[in-house]
């Protein structure tokens, strides 16, 4: 494992992989959650980032189906509760830990110099061909 | 189960009509296939009308129609832009489709050029990829068949998924190349006049400030231009699209089935006009949070936001136009990778002295063989759809080096060829399992560029362009 991880770091300019389990963190902002509950008696999701500086409450309305997917999360902890008038049952937890935008950035720039690249290389070679021609 | 829109009754006979309206003009095109040329290039003369809309209709896919979506309700903005960038693939092809045509004026298949340009080593190598990427694509096209009916009908994921997969392998079976070019050219109308009238119906309905105001409350990240993943994701994209087209066959195919100095002109044409389609498609997920649609799947967003929309009107509307993009991409598939399993394994290891008629009934087994390898690798329905294809990126990505250079630089050895998409294909597949699928294709790439670069250095003979057409008249 170790050895495998020396090897995508040298290869993905310093990517470290996330070792935190994949239920409960995610480092791309969506998460999929199984409903595990056997009711449809309920009229809301509560989606609560309980972050004390980004604190907040987003509420969907309740669909009965397998899961739901979230996307589009800030960093954070967040709780999940599904709602009806008398009681609030909580789902599950979970962790939002984004990439690091430096991490991010190596990766996005490696990948517009070898655009430019290709770009160059494709219609320089283009151009002497026909010039031979 | 998501909301039901369309009754198991109305589903059915829309797949009824559909499907005898295909399979009914495959067989009346195939009637004037005489020859292997005629089947598998359509007579080597398509022109530049129906070049076009062939090429534009194979890349409006499951991907355009399904998966943009997806990657826009993952990746927001960035993921909008980064799909459409996959037109770059085509837009990049259209010199290579020229230089194609004029190297192998009588070329069948892209596995042609890799054996004579690299050798067997590099040809098997290729051919694996080849085969991984065309097995992964139709599989999330039969796939992408299952999840559309099961979501908007009541029919079930196993019935949409083999209705597509007989409706496509008949008319293709019956067809061959030409019935794939004709009925794209009628889907591709279909598909554009649908995506507008969605787009335009959610902006109409919904509007761009309520959209914006929704996204910044709920899904904030999905409008951050510094949003780390989605940077990840981009050029990510870039690379697995350029990937898909300069190996597969499918694209090698039309290069030499078009017209003389065709081949060009309706790649560039096709890329541009394919720009903006899953700029639109992708826009509608942005609308998910306005509708109060969380989708079960992420892949599901599209038709789910769509629907949402039109009503149950609308799902028939979505249920129309999707399919006709999953048909034009599949007929496409199943068409090209016969053609390369025909001519590249039967051929040229099993029975290289196969006479025309043998090659064409070749042909054909091939078209159902692959139905029903497609159809079994669905049912297990491994991944998402994003997921899954990315997961191809890591095989199709690490070819671009070695075809690019292949084409046009006479110094790089085979061998080196070999090892650049070997090693590639490995690291990519590394990625992907390490980090996540938006880093697969790009890591693949850059290892093989590298290993390529080396390989230029080498200072081994060079290759004479002369061998490319030379090998293939003796075969």
């Amino acid at each position: 494992m170790l050895n495998l991880r020396k090897a995508t770091l040298i290869t993905t300019f310093l990517f470290v992989p996330n070792l935190v389990e994949a239920m409960t963190a995610v480092n791309e902002g969506y998460i999929a959650i199984q409903n595990n509950t056997s009711t449809a008696n309920y009229h809301s999701i509560y989606l609560i980032n309980t972050n004390e500086e980004h604190a907040s409450t987003i509420q969907f309305p309740f669909q009965n189906q397998s899961s739901w997917v979230f996307s589009g999360l800030p960093s954070g902890h967040y709780r999940v509760e599904l709602v009806n008038d008398a009681k609030r049952n909580e789902l599950m937890e979970f962790q939002v830990e984004h990439y690091s935008f430096t991490k991010a950035s190596a990766l996005f720039l490696l990948g517009l110099g070898m655009f430019g690249s290709l770009i160059w290389r494709l219609f320089s070679l283009d151009h002497k061909s026909r010039s031979d021609t | 189960m998501t909301d039901i829109q369309i009754s198991a009754f109305s589903a059915t006979w829309i797949l009824v009509l559909f499907g005898v309206a295909w399979v009914s003009w495959g067989w009346y095109l195939g009637r004037k296939n005489k020859s292997v040329d005629d089947y598998a290039l359509a007579g080597r003369n398509v022109g530049f009308a129906l070049a076009t809309a062939t090429a534009m209709a194979t890349w409006i896919t499951s991907n355009t129609t399904l998966v943009a979506p997806q990657l826009t309700y993952q990746f927001g903005v960035w993921g909008m832009l980064g799909y459409s960038m996959a037109a770059l693939g085509l837009i990049l092809f259209a010199p290579l489709a020229k230089r194609i045509k004029r190297l192998m004026p009588q070329g069948f298949t892209s596995g042609d050029f890799i054996y004579a340009r690299y050798g067997k080593s590099a040809w098997i190598i290729f051919l694996i990829i080849s085969f991984c990427y065309a097995v992964g694509w139709m599989v999330s096209l039969g796939m992408a068949g299952g999840l559309l009916l099961s979501s908007l009908s009541e029919l079930s994921y196993l019935t949409g998924m083999t209705v597509i997969l007989v409706i496509c392998v008949g008319y293709t079976l019956l067809g061959g190349l030409r019935a794939v070019i004709a009925t794209d050219f009628v889907q591709t109308l279909l598909i554009i006049t649908g995506v507008v009238i969605i787009a335009v119906v959610c902006i109409k309905d919904i509007g761009f400030s309520t959209i914006h105001q929704n996204v910044s409350i709920k899904q904030p990240e999905l409008l951050n231009l510094l949003f780390p993943a989605a940077i990840m994701f981009f050029f990510n994209n870039v690379f697995f699209g350029i990937g898909e087209i300069f190996h597969s066959n499918v694209w090698w195919s039309r290069a030499f089935a078009f017209g003389d100095g065709i081949g060009k002109k309706a790649y560039l044409t096709a890329g541009i006009l394919w720009l903006p389609i899953p700029i639109v498609t992708g826009f509608i997920a942005l609308a998910a949070s306005s509708l109060g649609v969380i989708p079960p799947s992420a892949d599901l967003i599209g038709p789910l936001v769509a629907a949402k929309i039109l009503g149950s009107v609308g799902a028939v509307f979505v249920f129309i136009v999707v399919f006709s993009a999953l048909a034009s991409s599949m007929d496409s598939l199943l068409a090209a990778t016969s053609d390369l399993l025909t001519q590249d394994v039967y051929h040229r290891l099993i029975n290289s002295t196969a006479s025309p008629s043998e090659l064409l009934t070749a042909n054909k087994s091939v078209v159902i063989l692959l139905g029903v390898l497609t159809w079994i690798l669905s049912t297990l329905k491994l991944a998402t759809l994003g997921a899954l294809l990315n997961f191809t990126g890591a095989f199709v990505a690490s070819t671009i080096w070695p075809i690019v250079y292949g084409l046009y630089d006479r110094r790089l050895p085979g061998k080196w060829a070999a090892l650049a998409m070997a090693l590639g294909t490995t690291t990519g597949l590394c990625a992907y399992f390490i980090i996540g699928f938006y880093v697969a294709a790009i890591s693949a790439c850059f290892v093989s560029w590298i290993i390529c670069l080396v390989g230029l250095r080498q200072n081994e003979p060079l290759f004479d362009w002369q061998s490319l057409e030379e090998n293939h008249r003796v075969r």
